[in-house]
C-alpha cells in the first residue's frame, strides 16, 4: 500500500473530505447509483458545515402551522411533520407525493403493494409561519385571527423548558412586537435505559481549592514517556549566564562628535536658569504690590493676606517632602525586589536539584 | 521689476522641487532598498529569563553590534564592501529606431587599499567610485565611517558597520592609553614594561607583568589553601574586577614568589 493511500484511509473507511470537489461529486453519484431508489432522497445531501443547526436557521419547528407558498398546494395551511436534517428541508402533512417502489423488508404494517405514495420534502423558504393574534373590536368582543409572517426576525432569547435550551424570540419583521411562539414539542417518554434527570444533574465532585489541583502530585510525569530523549518543549528552562552572554551583541561606541553634542546639550541645560533672578522677582513684586495695595474689595484683600509672601516657600517644601517620600518608596521597592529575586533564585535552584524539570 | 521676476522664478523652482526648507529634499538619496529591510527590535535576554524552546543559542558571542538595517536582500556583494547603498540598476537600451531592449548595469566597483588612521593599517576593500569620492571629501576613511548622520548609517552596509565598530573601538583604546610604563633597565638601557609601582613585602617594587599573569601565579597558592576543588575559571571570574593593588596584597598574603617579575627601586635609581 502506498503511503498516499494509507494517508487517505481512515480506520473505518475513506475520508471523503480529503478529496477534491469533483471527485467527491463522483463518489456521491456512484453511491447514489448503488442505492435502491426507495432509499435515496430526490435532493442531494448537504455537507455537514452547510446543514442548519439553530432554530433561527430553520425558522420553523415540528408542530408549526405553515402556509404553503409554492407548488401544487399553494395557499393551503398545514402542519410541519418533521425536519429532514441532511437536506435542510421539512416534511409537511399536506405535500406532493412521488411513487416509490419499496422492497418487502421495508414494508409498513397493512401495506399490500410494492408501490407507495411517498411525501416530498419542502424547503422552509417555501412556507410561511402562521400565528394567531387576538383582535379586540370596538364593542369589546375578542376575535382570533390568523396571520402568516412574510419575513421573520429573531431578537432576544429565553430559556425554553420543553426544548431544554435557549430559544430565540420569533418576531414578525416590521411588527416586532408580534411574537409567534414556538410550538410545544411532544414530550419524550423515558425508556428502561434512560437516566433520571435528578441523577444526571446531581453534583458528584466539588473541588477543594481553585488554586491547587486534587490530582496526585506526579500525575503529569507519570503520563509521559519516561525514556523519551528529547526535552519536552513545555518544560520551563532558564537562560544561564553564558547563554545570556552569547545572545548579547556589543554596543556601538559613541563617536566623539556625538559626545561633544551631549556635552553641549548638558551645558545648555545647565545654563538655563531654573529660578527667576533677584531683579525679576523684585520687579514683579513691585508691580504686584502696587496692584494689591490698590485693592478696595474687603474679601479679596482678606484672600490676598491669607496667601502671603511665604506661600512660594511652603509650596517648595511640600514638593520637596513629596519627592523624599517618592524616593523612599522606590528604595523600599528595590529592597523588596532584591529579597524576592534572591528567594526565587533559591527556590528555582532547589527545585532544579530536586526534581529536574517540572511542569506547572 | 527684474528682481521681482527673478524671485518669482526662484519661488517656482523651489515649489517644483520642495515646498519649504523644512521639508525633506526630494532629490536626496532615499536608500529605499536599505530602508525597507525591516529588522525587528531584538529581544534582550538576561540571566534567569525564561528560555523559549525555539531560541537558538550561538556557540560564540557576536563580535560586532547588529547592523540596524540587516543584510542586503538583493545584490548581496554590497555586504562585503563599501557600496554606499548602490545596487544593480535596470533600464533600457534604446536604439536609434526607439526600440527598447532591457538591460542592467552595475555600480562602478573598484578594489582599493585605504589607510585607516585609528587602526594604523591599510584596509583592503571593494568600494564604489562614488564612495571613494565621498571618502576623499570627508578627509579619510575614518571620518567617513564615524559620521553619525542617518544617511551615512544607511549607506555603510554590514562591512562598513563592522569597520566603524573597529575604528571607534581603536579610538577608545587609544584614548585610554597603555596600562604600563616603559622603563629603561640596567647599564645597557634595556626597555621594560612596568605595570605596577608600589610596595611588596614592605619594599618599594615595580612589577613587570600584568594582572592576568600575576593572577596565574597567585592561583596555585589560593587553590592549595582552599578546601574542595577550585578551578581556574571560577577563580578567574571571582577576580575579574579586583584592582591590581589588591591582587598584589593577596600575593603578599599567600607569599607568592615574584622575584623574577619584580624590579627593585635601586635598579630604577640606577636607570635614572
Amino acid at each position: 500500500m502506498s503511503s498516499s493511500l494509507r494517508n487517505l484511509s481512515k480506520r473505518y473507511g475513506t475520508n471523503l473530505d480529503r478529496f477534491p470537489f469533483f471527485l467527491r461529486k463522483m463518489f456521491d453519484r456512484l453511491s447514489r447509483e448503488a442505492q435502491l431508489p426507495a432509499l435515496t432522497s430526490d435532493v442531494p445531501e448537504l455537507p455537514i458545515e452547510k446543514r442548519f443547526k439553530r432554530p433561527d436557521q430553520w425558522k420553523v419547528e415540528v408542530g408549526d402551522r405553515v402556509l404553503i407558498t409554492e407548488g401544487k398546494y399553494k395557499g393551503h395551511v398545514t402542519k410541519v411533520l418533521a425536519l429532514h436534517h441532511p437536506t435542510n428541508r421539512i416534511f409537511l402533512e399536506l405535500a406532493e407525493t412521488k411513487k416509490l417502489v419499496v422492497p418487502k423488508q421495508f414494508w409498513q404494517a397493512g401495506q399490500s403493494t410494492h408501490v407507495i405514495d411517498y411525501p416530498k420534502t419542502v424547503h422552509p423558504s417555501n412556507v410561511k409561519v402562521v400565528g394567531t393574534i387576538v383582535d379586540t373590536a370596538a364593542d369589546g368582543t375578542e376575535r382570533e385571527r390568523d396571520i402568516a409572517a412574510d419575513q421573520l426576525v429573531f431578537k432576544g432569547e429565553y430559556w425554553d423548558e420543553d426544548y431544554g435550551k435557549m430559544m430565540p424570540y420569533r418576531r414578525v419583521k416590521f411588527h416586532e412586537n408580534v411574537i409567534i411562539p414556538w410550538p410545544r414539542p411532544e414530550p419524550e417518554e423515558d425508556c428502561a435505559f434512560s437516566t433520571a434527570k435528578e441523577a444526571a444533574e446531581e453534583r458528584t465532585y466539588v473541588p477543594n481549592c481553585l488554586v491547587r489541583t486534587d490530582a496526585p502530585e506526579n500525575i503529569v510525569e507519570s503520563l509521559r514517556d519516561p525514556i523519551m530523549k528529547r526535552a519536552y518543549k513545555w518544560d520551563k528552562k532558564y537562560i544561564t549566564r553564558s547563554e545570556a552572554k552569547r545572545l548579547s551583541s556589543p554596543e556601538m561606541p559613541i563617536s566623539e562628535a556625538k559626545k561633544a553634542m551631549f556635552e553641549e546639550k548638558r551645558k545648555i541645560r545647565e545654563a538655563i536658569p531654573s529660578e527667576p533672578s533677584v531683579e525679576t522677582i523684585e520687579l514683579v513684586g513691585k508691580l504686584v504690590a502696587e496692584k494689591l495695595n490698590a485693592v478696595t474689595d474687603r474679601n479679596f484683600a482678606a484672600y490676598v493676606n491669607s496667601v502671603g509672601p511665604d506661600a512660594r516657600q511652603k509650596k517648595k517644601e511640600a514638593r520637596e517632602s513629596a519627592r523624599k517620600v517618592h524616593e523612599e518608596k522606590i528604595r523600599e521597592a528595590e529592597e523588596r525586589n532584591k529579597i524576592k529575586n534572591r528567594t526565587e533564585g533559591k527556590y528555582k535552584l532547589r527545585k532544579a536539584k530536586k526534581k529536574g524539570s517540572v511542569v506547572f | 521689476m527684474s528682481s521681482l521676476s527673478g524671485m518669482r522664478s526662484a519661488v517656482q523652482r523651489v515649489s517644483s522641487g520642495r515646498f519649504f526648507s523644512t521639508t525633506r529634499s526630494t532629490y536626496a538619496r532615499k536608500y529605499e532598498s536599505v530602508v525597507n529591510r525591516h529588522i525587528a527590535q531584538e529581544k534582550v535576554y538576561e540571566e534567569g529569563d525564561l528560555k523559549p524552546w525555539h531560541l537558538r543559542i550561538p556557540d560564540e558571542a557576536p563580535k560586532y553590534p547588529t547592523y540596524p538595517y540587516g543584510e542586503a536582500r538583493i545584490f548581496k556583494r554590497s555586504d562585503r564592501g563599501l557600496y554606499g547603498g548602490q545596487e544593480i540598476g535596470s533600464g533600457f537600451q534604446v536604439s536609434s529606431m526607439g526600440n527598447r531592449t532591457p538591460r542592467a548595469w552595475l555600480p562602478n566597483v573598484i578594489t582599493k587599499r585605504l589607510w585607516s588612521e585609528a587602526l594604523n593599517r591599510l584596509v583592503r576593500m571593494k568600494l564604489t567610485a562614488r564612495v571613494l569620492r565621498t571618502i576623499t571629501k570627508e578627509g579619510g576613511l575614518d571620518n567617513y565611517l564615524t559620521k553619525d548622520k542617518s544617511a551615512r548609517i544607511k549607506e555603510l552596509g554590514i562591512f562598513g558597520w563592522h569597520l566603524r565598530y573597529d575604528v571607534l573601538k581603536a579610538r577608545e583604546e587609544s584614548v585610554k592609553g597603555a596600562n604600563y610604563e616603559v622603563v629603561k633597565q640596567g647599564e645597557d638601557g634595556e626597555e621594560v614594561k612596568v605595570y605596577y609601582k608600589g610596595e611588596y613585602k614592605g619594599q618599594p617594587v615595580q612589577i613587570t607583568v600584568g594582572r592576568r599573569k600575576l593572577l596565574s601565579r597567585l592561583f596555585p597558592k589560593v587553590q592549595y589553601n582552599t578546601p574542595g576543588e577550585l578551578r581556574y575559571a571560577e577563580f578567574s571570574v571571582k577576580h575579574a574586577k579586583t584592582p591590581f593593588d589588591e591582587v598584589v596584597k593577596e600575593c603578599e598574603k599567600f607569599d607568592v614568589d615574584l622575584s623574577d617579575v619584580v624590579i627593585g627601586t635601586e635598579v630604577r635609581q640606577a636607570s635614572e
